[in-house]
């Protein structure tokens, strides 16, 4: 079977963020949400669907998100939504990410402004 | 690989990392979905036609191209093992008991933290009593009768200080750090702060001196129960007296400080296995 690339390090909390700020939008079933991300990222992120559902369980471990049954296009279906602690915790990561972002767009363009500081 | 075997695969491999029976159902649940839906999807255009997985793995009803399908939804799901393992750790990195029972951080927050406290401040005076004990057999015999001078007396009402503030401090910091680590950590942090300032805003400490050595005498005191015009009253004392209020003021400024510090660490690290970026 093929195995897709990993680069777990690197994206560390991105999944988090994505759920939390596709589900703030509405509630959605796990499918759902792999499509609603692909589409929103434009297909960028490549990620195996199946490892969102661990992610999901944790979150609603965490009191993050609440799921339900319910029947969506004639199928029973684990419905996730987001909490009002999930929208706390969402509004934090998404100011950190932005903090963080700004930080590493502020570091590239000081280089491509003046150029490497190391030859 | 067809859809059933590579549930199968899944779920042994989910079994094999020790995660509860009750989770790998669930999963494989929710990824047997995943996959009539990923297989409704590409036959019709649409999620509309239901089709459960048993009938999608039939093997008579395969056709070629039908098992190239799944073998590309399998890969676009991830491996077994992937998934698998993504599974072991999200669910090691789940929160206790305490962020997900209201009873449980109930129990921590409320109930928990004064005999913690009266715990602290009992090992507090224990050892102190020892020190005094150690100190008044290390210097039996020597020199004169003590006298009951200003410095000693400043520094036993220090001491007892000391004692009565230290314990509740660290257990104000205990607790903020414990609601910390949960979802409810503002409103339950605070809650026991404040429970540990104002416990340490009550208690009395008084110093009896003798100048018979071995007879000097601490009174360590907590009101337990009175009117509700005695705690009124006991609680303007308290915020007259500048003692009573760094009393009240150090372990509730220490817990909210360890509180407000958690602030920052928002994105906490989701490791997902096959997360990749082109």
């Amino acid at each position: 079977m093929t195995r897709k690339r990993t680069n777990p390090d690197f994206l560390n909390g991105v999944p988090e963020l994505l759920i939390l700020h596709l589900l703030s939008g509405r509630a959605m079933y796990g499918y759902e949400l792999v499509q609603a991300i692909r589409l929103a990222t434009n297909e960028t992120l490549e990620f195996g669907e199946g490892c969102i559902y661990p992610i999901l369980h944790r979150l609603q471990a965490d009191g993050l998100l609440a799921s339900r049954r319910e029947t969506v296009g004639g199928r029973n279906r684990v419905v996730y939504r987001i909490t009002p602690g999930g929208v706390r915790r969402l509004k934090e990561s998404v100011a950190l990410w932005r903090r963080v972002a700004g930080a590493i767009q502020g570091a590239l363009q000081g280089v491509t402004d003046a150029g490497p500081a190391v030859a | 690989m067809r859809g059933r075997l590579w549930l199968e695969a899944l779920e042994r491999e989910l079994i094999q990392r020790r995660l509860p029976r009750q989770e790998v159902a669930r999963l494989v649940a929710e990824l047997s979905d995943h996959l009539a839906d990923e297989m409704d999807s590409r036959s019709s255009g649409g999620p509309s036609a239901v089709q459960d997985t048993a009938s999608i793995d039939s093997p008579f009803d395969l056709t070629e191209e039908q098992m190239s399908m799944q073998k590309s939804i399998a890969v676009r799901l991830g491996s077994p093992a992937d998934i698998a393992e993504t599974a072991a750790q999200e669910f090691r990195r789940r929160k206790t008991l305490l962020s997900r029972s209201w009873l449980a951080a109930f129990c921590t927050f409320v109930l928990l933290p004064l005999p913690a406290l009266l715990l602290g401040w009992l090992a507090a005076f224990q050892a102190a009593r020892l020190v005094c004990y150690t100190c008044e057999w290390v210097y039996s015999g020597e020199g004169p009768v003590r006298g009951i001078t200003p410095l000693r007396v400043f520094g036993v009402n220090v001491l007892l200080v000391i004692l009565v503030v230290a314990p509740a401090t660290t257990f104000a910091a205990i607790f903020g750090r414990l609601a910390k680590k949960t979802a409810h950590r503002w409103r339950w942090g605070l809650v026991a702060c404040f429970l540990v300032a104002m416990a340490t805003a009550v208690v009395t400490t008084t110093a009896t001196f003798s100048d018979t050595p071995g007879k000097d005498q601490i009174h360590f005191s907590i009101p337990l129960y009175g009117s509700a015009r005695y705690w009124k009253s006991l609680f303007w004392k308290s915020l007259a007296n500048p003692t009573r209020l760094g009393q009240i003021l150090l372990p509730l400024g220490v817990g909210v400080l360890i509180l407000r510090r958690s602030a920052g660490g928002a994105i906490q690290p989701a490791t997902c296995q096959a997360l990749s970026s082109r």
